[in-house]
């Protein structure tokens, strides 16, 4: 089924952070622990899909000199929802994620997925596009957050599992650990998928590859 | 003048924007391959967090605050951001044309950098004044230059290396990373009490 | 100038319509953040003097070069009619950023709790500060001249950081500090 391939892709083939290498502020500065992680994506995730919709059934309305400053607006709009939502609803959630809420809206995944999806394809298929580099984000953010937290802080999900003597490997809740577990799950996971991850010379973002040389990514 | 010296030493080599703070780490991977494209993006990047520092906390303090707007806050900076970004790529085109062949082409990258973004939002809720908005987005700027040049210096050993498959590219690139942020953690508890 | 007509109508009316919306959510939200807001203060404040019901804020915002701290907010306790103490908002800065101290004074000029806010101080080591354990170490200071060391304080004014957090530590002792000052100096 079509719809269901869409949605696999964004979890396995073009994964946001292991394969794609998007929305890399994100991923390092909030998978402190498993929970944090899944707020974000899901935080995200609404983002994603409120802003694919939106830009898709506006496809061929929104004139091409002002795209950019269309999607940023759209994005931005959900962005300051969610924010409001979880200020009001999740405070704690909100306190954990801190600045890196309002950061959602220069989250190249979206943008991403706005100029190189939502804006070509109909809307039904652009929310499941969202929901599923969604997913994709998302898991992926508690699979970095979850290792971090066990070796970390060791609990998962707040669970503590040490006992009295053990102490947890502090280093990995820090900026350091961060970039590294990040490298080594990547390379774990090149090493499973057979496939590698080179570094785009256009400083990592498919925005800015329009009308250049860079590959420009499309799906369906 | 004391705090303004601390503000800069702080954010450099402290709390640095990339190594501390992961602001700026997507274009931070992708441009430090080259030395000559690093300093061309760290220029720029200084440049445009300066004055969107300035310009954001002015449309904060004159129109956002006294309107009582405030939650309109990440969609006026961030316009205001891509909109100044435009407009310094536009001037600079027309009045610096040898500046706009060296840093042109970095402008609209910029646009979706966190750090610039996070810079704004960082001046608001500091409460600083003007000045040390303007000082505090400069030496963002040069810590994400700092952390890039010596992040390029990195890379350029790492190419000689042999390094595994499924490390080439990104994954080495990170672990490297994360050995220059622990460098940077020494500077920790600099200015304090 | 007709090319240009459309495209700016329409990103205008997207950032109407986008304003609108976004505008209409924070009516929605926004009682119910401040409400929260004033719960988890009122929460800290009844913590650190227990002995208040009732508080009367005076926001100052005033910076004090000596401690490096800016006491935010100084709150009248009173149980009934009677003072009961005072509650200070101290903020100064830590590790990671900004730290907001809510420190309780009773009427005897002693501290009689701490309690840290919200704060990015890293998590183990910093944040470790902001627990019972370390904060009650403040409890029953009277004078501002409390100090932190690295070997066992025992010496009235002495205390003992946690290990691996000294600037943590300094940070919320400068905030008790300035507390303390505020308190000698300008009385409840």
């Amino acid at each position: 089924m079509k719809g269901f391939k869409i949605i696999k892709n964004g979890i396995l083939n073009e994964n946001p952070i292991f394969r794609m290498v998007l929305g890399m502020c994100p991923t390092l500065a909030v998978t402190t622990s498993a929970e944090n992680g899944l707020g974000m994506g899901l935080a995200t995730t609404f983002c994603l899909v409120g802003s694919n919709m939106i830009i898709s059934l506006l496809r061929r309305i929104i004139p091409d000199k002002v795209r950019i400053p269309a999607y940023i607006t759209v994005i931005a709009g959900f962005v300051t929802i969610i924010e409001l939502i979880l200020k009001a609803f999740f405070p704690a959630l909100d306190e954990s994620l801190g600045l890196f809420i309002p950061l959602i809206v220069v989250n190249c995944i979206i943008m991403a997925r706005a100029e190189s999806f939502a804006n070509r394809n109909p809307v039904w298929d652009s929310i499941l596009d969202g929901i599923g580099m969604g997913i994709g984000f998302t898991v992926s953010l508690v699979l970095i957050g979850s290792v971090r937290e066990i070796l970390g802080a060791g609990s998962i999900f707040g669970k503590s599992f040490l006992t009295g003597e053990m102490k947890p490997i502090l280093i990995f809740l820090l900026p350091p650990g961060g970039f590294m577990i990040l490298g080594f799950l990547m390379a774990l996971i090149n090493k499973i998928t057979n496939r590698t991850t080179p570094i785009r010379h256009c400083g990592s973002c498919p925005m800015n590859c329009v009308g250049r040389s860079c590959e420009k990514e499309s799906v369906a | 003048m004391k705090e303004i010296l601390i503000i800069i030493f702080a954010t450099i080599f402290v709390e640095n924007f990339v190594l501390s703070k992961f602001l700026g780490v997507c274009s931070f991977l992708g441009v430090s391959k080259d030395l000559s494209n690093s300093v061309g993006m760290s220029g720029a990047v200084i440049f445009v967090m300066t004055v969107a520092s300035a310009v954001t906390w002015l449309v904060y303090t004159y129109i956002l605050a006294p309107l009582d707007m405030m939650f309109l806050q990440t969609i006026t900076f961030i316009l205001v951001i891509a909109a100044l970004v435009q407009l310094v790529e536009i001037v600079m085109k027309k009045t610096l044309p040898r500046l706009y062949k060296a840093l042109g082409i970095y402008l609209p990258l910029i646009t979706t950098n966190c750090a610039v973004l996070a810079v704004s939002i960082l001046n608001i809720q500091r409460d600083y004044t003007f000045i040390k908005s303007i000082v505090f987005g400069f030496s963002a700027g040069v810590s994400y230059m700092v952390a890039i040049l010596i992040f390029a210096g990195v890379r350029e050993r790492l190419e000689l290396c042999d390094v595994p498959e499924c490390f080439k590219g990104f994954p080495i690139s990170l672990v490297a990373a994360a050995f220059v942020s622990l460098a940077f953690m020494g500077f920790s508890g600099l200015f304090a009490g | 100038m007709k090319e240009f007509l459309k495209p700016a109508i329409v990103l205008l009316a997207v950032c109407f319509v986008t304003v609108g919306i976004v505008s209409a959510v924070n009516d929605i939200t926004k009682d119910r953040i401040a409400a929260l807001e004033e719960e988890a203060k009122q929460e800290y404040m009844e913590k650190v003097l227990p002995a208040a019901d009732s508080f009367e804020t005076t926001v100052l915002n005033e910076k004090d070069a000596k401690f490096q701290a800016t006491v935010l907010e100084v709150n009248k306790g009173f149980k009934g009619q009677e003072v009961a103490g005072c509650v200070y908002l101290v903020k100064t800065s830590g590790y990671g950023g900004d730290i907001v101290v809510v420190v309780g004074i009773d009427k005897s000029g002693a501290v009689s709790g701490v309690v840290v806010g919200d704060n990015n101080e890293t998590p183990g080591v910093g944040r470790e500060a902001a627990k019972p354990d370390f904060v009650n170490r403040f409890i029953g200071a009277r004078e501002a001249n409390l100090k932190v060391t690295k070997k066992g304080g025992n010496a009235a004014n002495e205390i003992d950081a946690l290990s691996g957090a000294t600037v943590t530590s300094n940070a919320l002792t400068r905030a008790v500090n300035a507390a303390l000052n505020h308190y000698i100096e300008k009385g409840v």
